[in-house]
């Protein structure tokens, strides 16, 4: 009580220290809970789920695709599923992000639609706010989630009502489904999220009955294990009966890998295509943890340099305070009861920055950061936060000042700033952190700079994208009319666009191992992406070009087989033929591009080139004027398709998204670092301060005999350059054995350049110079007589 | 009350051994009053820190209450400061952030006396040196010696055997000083142990014993 008073008094009295000291505190603080509170959130997801550990999900890759897992598997799964003891539950059910339904005579689009069964709501612990979850095994029946039914009937009882679904992915009139109940949100860290829950029975029962028999991956499968039961077991025991079911003897990839992956794991680590909701495996959760330690180290480190600094200032008044009776506990609880009183200040203004800031930082990082204060993970954290400052000044002051020195020491002011070790080697630290965060900003700018520039293969400027989903009409028509618009390039077509997961064949009719991943496209669509054929076999007569274009990686392949092309087709000659099934016929290769993202190296691929199938489905645009060709394209659009909403996007702002993780990832870098640099230049300032109080009469004597302003500078400037050479030389080496690591996570990598590192030393030094010579000059300009006097 | 055979003081520089104080014999009677004069560098205030366990000699005895006292462990040391020595600087050396009262009641906090008798005891201190009115004041707000006389008020509330003042009156003007000076004649009168590191013959004259050092040794002694 009389060290709190005494404290604040001190607190008050000595504004610019505290608030320096607080401020740079709570910036430290405030970064490190935004990034371990988001870190934790992240890895709490799915945990809620009292049988997490034992549930998992399993897949099912085809050979030879093992670089792009599918979330979703086989039928067959969850059919052995009763087969296999050790498997407590399973469930199968299928996820539609966007269906058309109808209510009444309004017809809309809906997001998060799941057909499910009666084991996913046991699994997932579906909650039922009205009704009972058994219904869901009737046929043709859903259940609603609350904000559904509020947004839908208000305060209607909505049971009895009927919902017309009109479209799911990938079928069309499902039928007219009634609403059996209400249920709960879908708990918010949850890796899926449901709005409406079908039952798999009725509308789509023949569609999932016939599962089982087909190579279609359209399901997905969670298993949930007995207590103990070791995954790979289960794995092994499925693929048994894969290999004695007759369905792997019919047409498609023969072999298939399962296994199980466990839901702890999903939100963190999946990158699976068609995962159920966008995991945060890219953002690279290790590298928020290592960032935010860091950021908090510096910000303590600063803090304890700054109290050292302000107890040498102060050694007279604790030596003082020996002499009449205190012993070293006193004295260190009297120190303790200030730091942690800056500690407690400053987690408080943190915790009022963070709240205020929350919607900024989200939106900065694209995250989604939300503090759970009922989560005891947010007291623990201040805890750990007020223990680690008091811990790590505790040391210092006890080692530091009272060990070492005796009482007189201490009253006849024998401690000095520049003698102290302690004081250079937190600095040092400090600098080196920054300096590594700032070659780290530059690499990754450079890096997403540089994949950004990748030669793609295509023309990705200019290029709309049109979903259409009404495929009953012939695009064909459309096509044409947009054609004839005067700022519309051409047209093509395609039913998988850049980064959307295309299909796969597999080569073995080929005489090669593996699959290859295939797009149906049409001729135009070449065109329109400006995708450049090398070897072009196509003949020019004809109307329709039919056939397989292949990438240059697959012919190589191809040609290193079978030699020219002659033989290959020798060779697929010899091959037997299903009834539905017809010869590849090759028409053109073109150069390697990722179709996917430059994380993935390039595989084998290729065009199907055609007019027909689904192939309309994205309808690719090329404009020579963004708002005159868009009006024109939607002019035509609402022509043609009268009462559909259009949906387009961008092709290149498309591929700059899939770059979204690294763009966040140099948005954070860039943020922490300029957070280092801020706290740093805090503490280089207030510690070329008490530098210059404390060698205020060598300065004075120094003038008095003659020097210059310029002269004295240098003698005050030159040990903090020194400091920072030490700590370029240490961060060097740490920092570009990081970056390069990091860079091995790329297919496409840029160099680490030497001006990387150089620009990050030079920066820092002149930050350095500019923020000691400010204390500096004002040393150096006092009236010597004054400076002399004031000793 | 102190005994202090052949004590000797030395810094080691590189190549030599400079001795601040060498072969100090020196006795001090319970009730004296002791005035250590010399010139700059003789050595004075060693002799009083180390007097006052705020330093250690190198070699030599030192008996305290008739108890050795060469090797005093930290916590003895502080239990010597807590109830037996009382300290007075020339810089007056009060804690900035704390009132007057706060000032005075500071070391009775350390001992661990209660708050209800630490009133009292301040209260006393406050009423013998007539600054009752004062007691709410910060040092910043009062005059050199009135900042002294909290400076000798801290140090004898706990009631100190021995008080150890270092130049007392070397930031004060004449008149002020001679105040100080008359207040620990005072002191010495009632029983207090008193011993002074002064350049002023002056103010020398107030003790009844007076130590000259001169380049660490003892030149002469002479009593009043």
């Amino acid at each position: 009580m009389h060290n709190l008073k005494i404290t604040f008094r001190r607190l008050i009295k000595d504004k610019a220290f505290s608030f320096i000291n607080i401020f740079g505190l709570v910036i430290g603080i405030s970064s490190f809970l935004v990034l371990f509170i988001h870190v934790t959130n992240e890895k709490s997801f799915d945990k809620h789920f009292n049988a997490h550990k034992n549930i998992f999900r399993v897949t099912s890759v085809p050979e030879g695709r093992s670089n792009a897992n599918w979330a979703r598997s086989l039928g067959i799964i969850y059919e052995v599923s009763s087969k296999i003891p050790e498997v407590e539950m399973a469930t199968q059910f299928s996820n539609c992000e966007t269906g058309n339904i109808k209510i009444e005579e309004n017809s809309f689009q809906q997001k998060n639609i799941m057909a499910v069964d009666e084991a996913f709501c046991k699994m997932f612990e579906v909650e039922s706010l009205l009704g009972n979850l058994k219904e869901i095994n009737k046929p043709n029946t859903v259940f609603v989630s609350e904000d559904f039914a509020r947004l839908h009937f208000g305060n209607l009882n909505p049971i009895g009502q009927i919902i017309k679904i009109e479209a799911l992915q990938y079928v069309r009139n499902v039928g007219d489904y009634e609403i059996r109940g209400i249920i709960k949100i879908t708990h918010p860290k949850t890796h899926f999220k449901y709005e409406l829950l079908l039952s798999q029975k009725g509308g789509l029962q023949e569609r999932f009955e016939s599962l089982p028999g087909r190579k279609i991956q359209w399901t997905y499968n969670y298993f949930k294990l007995q207590n103990g039961v070791s995954p790979e077991l289960v794995a092994e025991k499925i693929k048994d009966f894969w290999d004695k079911s007759s369905t792997k003897q019919t047409r498609g990839p023969k072999e298939y890998d399962f296994s199980l992956f466990p839901i702890d794991d999903i939100h963190l680590k999946s990158d699976y295509r068609f995962e159920l909701r966008e995991s945060s495996s890219k953002i690279n959760i290790s590298l928020f943890v290592i960032v935010s330690v860091v950021i908090l180290m510096v910000s303590l480190l600063n803090f304890t340099n700054l109290n050292i600094a302000k107890l040498i200032k102060r050694s007279k008044e604790l030596g003082l305070k020996k002499s009449i009776g205190a012993n070293q506990t006193q004295i260190i609880r009297q120190v303790l009861t200030e730091v942690s009183i800056f500690c407690l200040l400053a987690i408080g203004f943190s915790l009022l920055l963070i709240q205020g800031a929350e919607s900024f930082i989200n939106q900065l990082f694209d995250i989604e950061f939300k503090i759970f204060y009922n989560e005891p993970v947010i007291y623990w954290s201040i805890l750990a936060i007020i223990g680690i400052c008091l811990l790590v000044t505790t040391l210092f002051v006890s080692v530091f000042l009272l060990g070492r020195n005796s009482t007189i020491d201490i009253l006849a002011k024998q401690n000095n700033f520049s003698g102290s070790y302690v004081l250079k080697t937190l600095l040092i630290g400090q600098v080196t952190i920054v300096i590594i965060l700032i070659t780290g900003t530059f690499l990754v700018n450079k890096q997403i700079d540089f994949i950004l520039n990748q030669p793609l293969g295509f023309d990705k400027e200019n290029v709309v994208v049109l979903y259409i989903k009404d495929l009953s009409k012939d695009a064909a028509v459309f096509h044409k009319e947009l054609e004839k618009q005067s700022h519309v390039v051409s047209v093509g077509m395609t039913a998988q666009h850049f980064g959307y997961p295309s299909q796969g064949f597999p080569l073995d009719g080929l005489g090669l191992d593996g699959t290859a991943e295939f797009v149906f496209a049409n001729y135009d669509y070449l065109k329109t992406m400006n995708i450049k054929l090398i070897k072009n076999w196509i003949k020019t007569e004809a109307e329709v070009v039919n056939g397989m274009v292949v990438n240059k990686h697959l012919y190589k392949r191809l040609m290193e087989k079978h030699g020219n092309m002659d033989a290959l087709r020798a060779y697929q000659e010899a091959q037997p033929l299903e009834p539905d099934q017809s010869r590849i016929n090759f028409i053109g290769v073109t150069e390697d591009f990722n179709y996917s993202s430059a994380h993935e190296s390039i595989g084998d691929f290729a065009f199907y080139l055609g007019e027909g199938g689904n192939r309309a489905r994205f309808t690719h645009v090329r404009i020579n004027d963004l708002h005159a060709g868009m009006d024109a394209i939607k002019r035509v659009w609402n022509d043609y398709y009268p009462n559909q909403e259009i949906d387009y996007f961008f092709i290149d702002e498309r591929i700059a998204q899939q770059y979204k993780a690294e763009t966040i990832l140099s948005r954070i870098l860039f943020v922490f670092s300029a957070i280092g640099i801020l706290i740093s230049i805090i503490g280089i300032s207030a510690l070329a301060l008490f530098i210059s109080q404390q060698r205020t009469k060598e300065i004075g004597v120094r003038k008095v005999n003659g020097a210059s302003v310029k002269e004295i500078l240098t003698v005050l400037n030159s040990s903090f350059v020194w400091w920072v050479s030490i700590s370029f030389i240490l961060a060097t080496p740490i920092s570009y054995l990081l970056l390069n690591r990091w860079l091995q996570n790329f297919a496409y990598k840029t160099t680490l350049s030497w001006w990387i590192f150089a620009l990050a030393g030079i920066i820092t030094l002149i930050i350095t110079l500019i923020t000691v010579s400010w204390q500096s000059w004002k040393a150096a300009t006092k009236n010597p007589v004054e400076a002399l006097r004031y000793e | 009350m102190i005994q202090l055979k052949n004590i000797d003081k030395y810094y080691d520089a590189k190549f030599q051994r400079t001795f601040v104080l060498k072969g100090i014999n020196l006795e001090i009677e319970q009730s004296e009053f002791v005035s250590i004069m010399g010139p700059s560098g003789a050595g004075k205030s060693t002799l009083l820190n180390i007097i006052g366990f705020l330093d250690e000699p190198n070699e030599g005895e030192y008996l305290f209450l008739g108890k050795p006292a060469n090797k005093l462990k930290e916590k003895q040391k502080v239990q010597y400061h807590r109830s037996h020595i009382g300290f007075i600087f020339q810089a007056f050396h009060l804690i900035e952030e704390m009132t007057v009262y706060e000032n005075i009641e500071t070391p009775l906090v350390y001992r661990g006396v209660k708050s209800k008798e630490r009133k009292a005891m301040v209260a006393e201190m406050l009423d013998k040196f007539n600054i009752v009115a004062k007691k709410d004041l910060f040092p910043s707000q009062l005059s050199g010696g009135q900042q002294q006389l909290v400076g000798i008020a801290r140090a004898i509330v706990g009631s100190p055997k021995l008080l150890l003042a270092d130049e007392p009156t070397g930031n004060l003007h004449s008149e002020q000083g001679e105040m100080i000076m008359k207040l620990l004649k005072k002191l010495n009168d009632d029983g207090m142990t008193i011993v002074q590191v002064t350049h002023s013959e002056q103010n020398a004259q107030y003790g009844n014993r007076i130590v000259r050092l001169m380049d660490g040794y003892i030149n002469e002694e002479n009593t009043n």
